[in-house]
């Protein structure tokens, strides 16, 4: 890991197309500003986590659960309105 | 085309099924093209790996089990998908063992370009939106009763 210090108002360029600039530094939040060309996903890292998490966990449900599944949606679907 | 598919074994999709995810899901990023399948007299549908025959994932309309469910989708994202007028939308299902606590995840919906077919799972940042949101909350409200 490359490990740099920046004072606000400075900025990182990666591979002259994301440019990521300290904006102001509250205690211990750091807000930053990044640009970078639209097809360049910028995720929150705990986010991104729980979606992959997320996604793991719905990966190929297991036939019995599906059967299960199956069953409750019959039974509500008379119940719905 | 024959698929292979761990759930159904060998089965046919038509061309028009199968969808190209460019930057594959979160969790599975060397995945790319999905063939979609649906769940017949349902508003469920599979999403099948074309690549990984275990590999399925089951979606379902968001907007039936809950109709409030509404987001802007991101320019960037629009773009990415090239999406001209159609779109289709739909929240990854997970199936909880306790079946009536399955979730969906509206945070994360899978957007498909129908036209061009392409798809991309689209995180709405800030949307106050959750990874797991139960399908049946009305059931929650009921087992918490005794529970809480």
């Amino acid at each position: 890991m490359l490990v740099l210090s920046r004072k606000k108002g400075e900025s990182i360029i990666i591979q002259d197309q994301i440019e990521i600039t300290v904006l102001a530094v509250e205690g211990d939040t750091v807000r930053i500003g990044i640009s970078a060309p639209k097809h360049i996903d910028i995720y929150r890292q705990e986010i991104y986590a729980s979606i992959q998490e997320a996604n793991r966990e719905s990966a190929a449900p297991l036939a019995a659960n599906v059967e299960a599944f199956m069953e409750r949606l019959r039974n509500s679907g008379a119940k719905k309105d | 085309m024959i698929i292979q598919t761990s759930i159904w074994g060998d089965i046919e999709v038509q061309e028009q099924e199968i969808f190209h995810f460019p930057k594959g899901l979160p969790g599975f990023e060397n995945e790319h093209r999905f063939a979609l399948i649906p769940w017949e007299d349902t508003p469920f549908i599979y999403l099948q790996s074309l690549q990984e025959p275990e590999l399925s994932f089951l979606l379902v309309n968001p907007f039936l089990f809950a109709p409030d469910y509404s987001f802007e989708l991101p320019e960037a994202d629009r773009e990415e998908l090239e999406i001209q007028e159609q779109v289709q939308v739909y929240a990854m299902v997970t199936i909880q063992k306790q079946v009536s606590q399955s979730t969906m995840n509206l945070l994360a919906p899978v957007v498909l370009n129908p036209e061009i077919k392409t798809g991309k799972q689209v995180v709405l940042h800030q949307s106050g939106y959750k990874t797991r949101c139960l399908i049946w909350p009305e059931e929650q409200l009921e087992s918490a009763k005794g529970g809480v």
